[in-house]
């Protein structure tokens, strides 16, 4: 029967069927770029004759490449400290305010969700030659921002809500401030979530390339304009290399937070009944 | 909101009037003092976001002079209803192959065992959070008339020539295709775990196969996850940049890509906002209603 | 107790017939070879404890799953390749599983339209049944509408509204409070008298199965232990088990010290004579036996008993008013503890304190005896 995997008898098959399939399709694209960028042939011959890490090689000694690496790095950490920075106390006021509004407050917050990328794009575009800005560090941050902010704010509130706040006055019955219960208590308990909202800041700036696009100059670039504007020329394997470092990346930080959260889980208290 | 109390004589009857208890100490202040963290995210978000955002809906009107030419202009060329008709269609094929695609994947994960669902569930995120770009480029590498794909089809007799699918409507949806469909299976896969086995074995008990429980029982309360993902994807779809003018090519250029060139290569801020607007109008047409009809079934 | 009225089935061949059905969790048995003939217009109940097999052999019943071994029959023909849809059995859950994006009327329609009855037939039906349920007002409602006691009749309702051959109802009223589910039972039994489905019960509460039942099969670990009327299994249980979890009763472990025609003679600490107990087959001296008597049946004596009953001392060690009846906790003089129930007659003035030296006494037949028993059947009385 429809949601009892060993009633359903032979339409089973199709259902595993159809997934290995969506699977495969999912997961091809990654594989391919993997392995081409360590292809020895310029024109993406597949499979290559070769194996080669000379386009890494270019990747980190071509200066306009390296730098750009260098530069996503940065603003990417510039965007996640930021992020909860801004969202954390945001995630205070949301759930615990008592404002006329507050719904309206968190609906805000998620508003860079909804409107279209491109319109945001230009805005900021515009806003950015107004003030002299293109072209900055602090453009490029700025802009991420806006993207990430949302993610920080809702993933803080998550956990912010599901945390029962009579933990936090049983610490201020025990003699802690209100200051102190934040700090030694409340935080660190909500940390999965704000944890989750930073790695997703830094992946969103990591990977983001429509406000890039409009925001880099010459002088500035982030990995992802340097991949597009390449792109635009030909499609030289040193972009595969790129692609694969930036797989690469949300590979190492998707395990380190499933490897966090798999410690953090509670002990298994099954035992003692 | 008066805090004061009643008078009340005293216990001796002596008429020793309570005073009146003083109000709390600013009700209002102490309430809006809990905006107070939320005020520099807030601030940043509209000196950052809705300004320049609003600076391109002015934009529109306003450019070159003040008056609504822009959009006569925009809503009277036939180039631009074409781009129009380009994305709908393009949102709209990619919305039904990804449910299409969504579909079994949500399914699966609801009732594989644990080890199973886990792993199929990170492939999902795995694909989710990877690189756009990335994952786009390799689309196109794997689409080239030369590429692996049509390499394979030849060879294996299927086709006589390479199949062009890039650089037109083909690869725009596959690739777009392929972006959007964790963004139905997470909020599918959400309705049909909360989905009560036995509502289904009663279904069948009382008389419906297979079939007719999927039409008339599943489907029905699957709807609110389904219903979340296909807007999300149909919307997102609209306003996509990237994937488009990667894989497609000017013929089937789509808003985001025209609004882009108006601004970037043309200059023209005017054109570029009205048509952002546009944009906008057509994206809260479609979510709002659907946000606020979602808040007013009531959830089981 | 309310006494069961006893049916017997109405037509020669059964109406559901269980054959040898066993169901096997690889070394696991979840439900040993079982034999079962339900009569038509039958209300049966599998009587039992978490896990003894009572729901397993529903559910086989019903089609959501196979047995390992054996047939089952409905109306003489096998069903057991038919998957539930096609049994014609109806069903309701413990959880009422209603379809939270239907209202009563649809929900009870469901099955209808599945078969594909002409709209106005389903509108008639519909409204038949939900007057038989009381719930006509409620038609446009949905389940997140109703209260958890006008769900269960929706879900009976539409359990019906097909009327099928046979009726399955899985542990209906547990979620239920206690008010409400005397209310329901009721309403279970009315229906039953006309409406006139055979019924298969599953419930754990021996209560609620002797008001509702025509016949209880008691279930332990896989097995039934006992088929029969409430007053078969509360009068003539046939297992340790089936006396232990069907009202109240005092166990005594004793040896057997002495044989004659058709009694034993038990050693009863506390006993000078012995307690006479009626013989059970093959039983040797020495050997230990394990006796029953239930609350109701001993009698609080202030001076010695007549002759020809058991008898021993004791002590009232506890005396609990409870309405129509007091409940007294005894000990003999020999240590043991044994309940008394003495229903309150308006004209017996007979209250013993607690403290009070007493005799109790109880007729010689009323005794049960158990060659073999579980520990657990004891215990399950202690608690």
């Amino acid at each position: 029967m429809l949601l009892d995997l060993k009633a359903m008898g032979r339409f089973r098959y199709a259902l595993y069927g159809a997934n290995l399939l969506v699977g495969l399709f999912l997961l091809l694209p990654i594989v391919f770029i993997i392995l081409l960028s360590f292809g020895s042939s310029p024109w993406l011959a597949f499979p290559p004759p070769e194996w080669t890490l000379r386009w890494y090689r270019q990747l980190f000694n071509e200066p306009s490449w390296f730098e750009a690496i260098v530069n996503s790095f940065q603003i990417g950490i510039a965007v996640t400290v930021m992020s909860v920075l801004l969202g954390v106390p945001a995630s205070f006021a949301v759930v615990r305010g008592r404002f006329p509004g507050r719904d309206a407050l968190a609906a805000l917050f998620t508003t860079p969700l909804i409107v279209p990328l491109i319109i945001i794009g230009i805005g900021l575009y515009g806003a950015s030659l107004r003030y002299g800005l293109s072209g900055t560090f602090t453009a490029f941050v700025f802009s991420h921002l806006v993207l990430a902010l949302p993610f920080s704010v809702i993933c803080t509130t998550n956990a912010l809500r599901s945390f029962d706040q009579n933990i936090e006055k049983a610490a201020i019955v025990c003699g802690a401030t209100r200051s102190q219960a934040l700090w030694r208590v409340t935080l660190p308990a909500i940390m999965p979530g704000i944890g989750a909202g930073a790695l997703f800041s830094f992946l969103i700036s990591w990977d983001e390339v429509v406000l890039a696009i409009f925001m880099s100059s010459p002088s500035l670039q982030t990995l992802p304009v340097k991949m597009w504007s390449a792109l635009r020329l030909d499609l030289s394997p040193v972009i595969a290399a790129a692609a694969a470092l930036m797989v690469a990346l949300t590979l190492v930080l998707l395990l380190a937070a499933a490897l966090i959260q798999w410690f953090r889980r509670p002990p298994d208290t099954s035992a003692d009944k | 909101m008066a805090d004061t109390r009643e008078e009340r004589p005293g216990p001796i009857g002596q008429g020793a009037a309570r005073q009146a208890a003083p109000a709390k100490a600013d009700p209002d202040g102490r309430r809006w003092r809990s905006l107070g963290p939320a005020v520099p995210g807030l601030l940043f978000l509209a000196i950052v976001f809705l300004l320049p955002v609003f600076g391109v809906f002015l934009r529109g009107v306003t450019d070159p002079v003040f008056g609504l030419q822009n959009y006569a202009e925009l809503l009277g060329s036939g180039t631009f209803y074409d781009i129009l008709g380009n994305t709908f269609l393009v949102a709209i094929l990619v919305t039904i192959f990804s449910i299409l695609l969504g579909f079994p994947v949500a399914w699966l994960i609801t009732i594989a065992p644990g080890r199973i669902a886990r792993i199929i569930f990170a492939v999902v995120l795995l694909s989710m959070w990877t690189s756009l770009l990335a994952r786009t480029y390799a689309w196109l590498v794997l689409l080239q008339n030369s590429g692996v794909i049509n390499k394979m089809l030849v060879a294996s007799g299927i086709v006589d020539q390479p199949i062009a699918m890039v650089n037109n409507l083909v690869g725009i949806v596959i690739g777009m295709t392929y972006i959007m469909i964790p963004f139905i299976v997470l909020p599918l896969q959400t309705s049909m775990a909360a989905i009560d086995k036995t509502v289904l074995q009663a279904a069948s008990v009382c008389g419906a196969r297979a079939p007719v429980v999927f039409a008339r029982v599943f489907l029905p309360l699957v709807a609110p996850g389904l219903t979340a993902g296909g807007t999300m994807v149909f919307v997102m779809s609209l306003g996509y940049y990237v994937t488009p003018a990667l894989l497609g090519s000017t013929r089937n250029m789509m808003l985001a890509e025209y609004i882009v060139q108006q601004v970037l290569n043309y200059l023209e801020w005017g054109i570029g906002g009205a048509a952002a607007v546009i944009l906008l109008v057509i994206t809260l047409a479609i979510y709002l209603p659907v946000l606020g009809f979602q808040r007013n079934t009531a959830s089981t | 107790m309310s006494e069961a009225v006893q049916r017997q089935p109405d037509h020669a061949e059964a109406m559901l017939e269980l054959d040898g059905v066993s169901r096997h969790f690889g070394d696991f048995v979840a439900v040993a070879e079982t034999d079962l003939q339900i009569g038509h217009g039958e209300f049966l109940t599998l009587l039992g404890p978490s896990g003894s097999g009572k729901s397993t052999t529903l559910y086989m019943i019903a089609g959501f799953d196979s047995p390992t071994s054996g047939d089952i029959r409905i109306d003489g023909q096998s069903v057991l390749g038919l998957t539930p849809n096609r049994r014609n059995v109806g069903m309701v859950f413990q959880r009422y599983s209603l379809f939270p994006h239907m209202n009563v009327r649809e929900n009870v329609g469901f099955p209808l339209s599945v078969r594909k009855y002409p709209k106005s037939d389903i509108n008639d039906r519909v409204e038949r049944t939900l007057k038989l349920v009381q719930l006509e007002e409620f038609a446009h409602r949905k389940p997140s509408e109703l209260s958890g006691g006008q769900q269960q009749r929706v879900a009976l309702a539409r359990a019906l509204s097909y009327e099928p051959r046979l009726l399955l109802m899985d542990e209906p009223l547990s979620a239920l409070d206690r008010k409400l589910r005397e209310d329901l039972q009721q309403e279970i039994r009315s229906l039953h008298d006309r409406v006139d489905t055979t019924i298969v019960y599953v419930t754990h509460d021996q209560e609620e199965a002797l008001r509702l039942s025509d016949r209880i099969a008691v279930f332990n670990h896989g097995h039934i232990v006992q088929i029969g009327s409430g007053e078969d299994l509360y009068h003539r249980p046939q297992d340790s088990f089936v006396a232990s979890f069907i009202g109240a009763s005092t166990f005594i472990v004793a040896p057997v010290k002495g044989l004659e025609d058709d009694v034993a003679v038990l050693d009863v600490a506390g006993s000078e004579h012995g307690i006479r107990v009626p013989r059970p087959e093959g039983v040797q001296v020495k050997d230990e036996v394990l006796m029953m008597i239930r609350p109701e049946r001993v009698r609080l004596c202030a001076c010695v008993p007549a002759e020809g009953n058991n008898a021993m001392r004791a002590t009232v060690r506890e005396a609990v008013f409870l309405g129509d009846n007091v409940t007294y906790v005894v000990e003999t003089s020999g240590g043991i503890e044994v309940r008394v129930k003495s229903i309150f007659h308006i004209d017996s003035d007979h209250r013993f304190r607690e403290g009070t030296e007493c005799w109790i006494a109880w007729d010689v037949n009323d005794t049960h005896v158990f060659r073999d028993w579980d520990p657990e059947d004891i215990e399950r009385q202690l608690a």
